[in-house]
């Protein structure tokens, strides 16, 4: 079984005067796990509804490998959807649900009669579908299920008949909104791994709506952050995390979210805050003003004249188990920073203590005011001065 | 030493329980005392009528005469050889089942239609609806002049496409049909009120992913989704309505009289005329507990059905 690459290209779509996609291309290779990721209302759901083929976009086109889609309806276009809700049909079995997608296809308008229709199948076809529902059935052991109907079932056995619907025939693309947000934490974490083992096994390409970042990453081969209908960076999760293209990216991305100090940019290229130098950005922006970007585990806590600390108070200090949240605020113009730090390191500190922060260069994300990312330059600044000291406590 | 331990707490109970019993006793009987101004009316004014009406049927009770002997079944002996009566209850049917299936299919057409436009659905749903709001005795008047056999509407749009009109409600052949359509007309915005409910409570995702699974046209997604997710809906609807058709008086009281010849005499008609001008009431009681007893099989049907199948979400 081979997967279709999935195409889209210039996808824009306008609800009255709001636009809601503006320009959207994506090109998933075949069998690839595409996450469509971004905070609600950036279009990422609108999106999957087009390539599904429930909205029509007012420009761009949806091809799948060598068959366009964008003028074929729903129906035709042989994608396969799985909701948020489910959208089971509530008056059907788990096994009538499953074989839906097979009856509408193979059978004809009067095959499909209730009682007589039977009569009016041939029995190998009947036979067919009821052996598939039940192959899928039992690869997502819901065997055992098949004669219930969706009102005597949990959310997680509905979650897996919908899922059944979806792969019971072999569409071209497998859609996916949100499937597993009505599941509870635990089974939301053990059905990840399940979907992403199912995706690999049946090699169908994929888009995968959802708004946690955290889905996205572990599940996806590439994710696709979506903000206010634009897509700003098509990456793998490794990328999308440690080289974002964009400060929105950077600020969706990662929890907790990403340290931002505003700073001044001189005609050397170096960026100032509070009268220390941090970083240097290879093209200085014309306006001088850049934002700083540092993830929490980069920053660290250093000793008192360290060249490119900063000082700043403790607010207060979140335990978590595997790591220790020390909130700051900078003391020359109380800007918020999160330090992540072990455990260990990070209980010693307590609220309104005086400490010193600071961030490898390598490790300072330079953004234009604008959200763009600035190229950084080797740090002349740093030639002179130590290696950032851990504070041991 | 277990009993030791026991008896203290078995008198415990004890003791507790008695202050218990007695206010449950009392809440008990404040419960009564609340509930008994409803049940006092429901049986002064529900049950004690439907009794009476009972107790009527089986005596020779005649109004304004005094006394009345009681007679047994006789009354009900007596229905089944009145040629009125049969032609009555057969007329009220034949009413039933014409009105109450056109109306439902009607009705849920017009709801179809209205649910799928997006502008001037308000404006739609009152149109329909005003029919049920308007007073049927008033709009019968209307409907006469509409069926007038020389300066009727009807019989005039007919003539300029070249159809000769007939006299609608002054022929045996039509007269039923006639008030059936007049009974369609009124009823038809009633039901399209309630299935337009019911299609509200229809989760527009089913729809999605119905097209998705391959239902490509509006006819196979009506039939996968639409359909059986209204099929409680419908039955209520349906059975309100043949309760509603059986239930036929005004338009036959104010545009026919049971005429022509007794072809539009249905049984709330006759039941008016046998109680109200001959007076004879214990007749037209046997007669309105026959009737009764159609409307309570109409009832217990829809509620058998709705009991067998289970409610969805």
């Amino acid at each position: 079984m081979n997967g279709h690459a999935l195409e889209l290209g210039g996808i824009e779509k306008r609800f009255g005067k709001q636009t809601i996609l503006k320009g959207i291309d994506i090109e998933a290779r075949p069998g690839e796990f595409i996450a469509l990721v971004g905070p609600s209302g950036c279009g990422k759901s609108t999106l999957l509804r087009i390539v599904a083929g429930l909205e029509s976009p007012d420009a761009g086109r949806i091809r799948s490998g060598d068959r366009e889609l964008g003028e074929l309806p729903a129906a035709k276009r042989d994608v396969a959807m799985v909701f948020q809700s489910y959208a089971l049909y509530p008056h059907l079995t788990a096994a009538q649900n499953i074989a839906v997608p097979l009856v509408m296809r193979r059978l004809s308008g009067w095959q499909r009669l209730p009682l007589i229709g039977r009569w009016l199948t041939p029995r190998a076809t009947r036979d067919e579908i009821h052996a598939r529902v039940r192959q899928v059935a039992e690869q997502l052991e819901i065997a055992h299920l098949l004669d219930r109907k969706p009102a005597k079932m949990s959310g997680g056995q509905r979650q897996r008949v919908a899922l059944a619907r979806a792969m019971v025939r072999d569409p071209r693309v497998f859609l996916m909104d949100e499937p597993l947000s009505n599941l509870d934490a635990n089974l939301r974490v053990h059905t990840r791994s399940e979907i992403v083992a199912l995706q690999r096994r049946t090699g169908v390409t994929t888009l995968y709506v959802t708004h946690d970042q955290a889905e996205a990453l572990s599940m996806a081969d590439r994710v696709a952050v979506m903000i206010q209908g634009c897509l700003l960076q098509l990456d793998t999760p490794q990328r999308i995390y440690q080289d974002p293209r964009h400060l929105e990216v950077a600020r969706f991305i990662g929890t907790p979210r990403i340290n931002q100090l505003d700073a001044r940019v001189d005609d050397e290229g170096v960026a100032w805050v509070d009268g220390t130098a941090l970083a240097r950005c290879a093209e200085p922006p014309r306006d001088r003003k850049v934002v700083l970007a540092i993830r929490p585990p980069a920053l660290h806590l250093v000793a008192e004249h360290h060249p490119r600390g900063l000082t700043a108070w403790v607010k207060r200090c979140e335990y978590l188990g595997t790591e220790c949240l020390l909130h700051l605020e900078l003391e020359s113009d109380a800007t918020p920073l999160i330090a992540s730090l072990t455990p260990e390191l990070g209980t010693a500190y307590r609220p309104d203590q005086r400490v010193w922060v600071a961030a490898e260069p390598s490790q300072t994300l330079i953004f234009a005011r604008s959200g763009e990312r600035l190229t950084a330059a080797e740090p002349r600044l740093e030639r002179s001065a130590n290696q950032p000291e851990k504070l041991d406590v | 030493m277990s009993e030791s331990l026991a008896s203290p707490s078995s008198t415990l109970s004890r003791r507790l329980s008695a202050p218990a019993r007695r206010q449950a006793r009392s809440e008990a009987l404040s419960g009564w005392i609340l509930a008994s101004p409803a049940m006092a009316l429901m049986a002064m004014l529900i049950l004690a009528p439907m009794l009476a009406v009972v107790w009527f049927s089986l005596t020779d009770y005649q109004l304004g005469y005094p006394g009345a002997i009681f007679i047994g079944l006789e009354n009900y002996r007596a229905l089944l050889d009145d040629p009125l009566f049969l032609t009555s209850l057969g007329n009220t049917l034949l009413y039933t089942a014409i009105v109450a299936p056109l109306s439902v299919a009607l009705g849920l057409g017009a709801a179809l239609l209205i649910e799928s436009e997006t502008r001037g659905r308000a404006f739609f749903r009152t149109v329909y609806f005003l029919p049920v709001a308007s007073l049927l005795v008033a709009m019968a008047t209307v409907w006469q002049y509409l069926m007038h056999p020389q300066i009727g509407m009807i019989n005039q749009m007919l003539a300029l496409v070249g159809l000769e009109g007939r006299n609608w409600l002054g022929s045996s052949d039509t007269v039923l049909w006639s008030l059936a359509a007049i009974g369609v007309w009124q009823s038809v915005g009633f039901n399209m009120v309630l299935f337009l409910a019911g299609l509200t409570a229809i989760p527009r995702e089913l729809y999605a992913a119905a097209r998705i699974d391959g239902a490509a046209s509006a006819w196979q997604r009506f039939r996968l989704v639409t359909w059986p997710l209204l099929g409680p809906t419908t039955l209520f609807v349906l059975v309100i309505s043949v309760i509603n058709a059986v239930k036929v008086f005004e338009t036959v009281k104010t545009l026919t009289e049971g005429g022509p010849n007794k072809a539009s005499e249905v049984l709330l008609y006759t039941i008016y005329q046998e109680g109200f001008s001959y007076l004879q009431v214990g007749y037209a009681s046997a007669m309105t507990v026959v009737f009764l007893a159609i409307l309570m099989v109409a009832m217990l049907i829809q509620y058998l059905v709705i009991n067998r199948r289970t409610h969805y979400q």
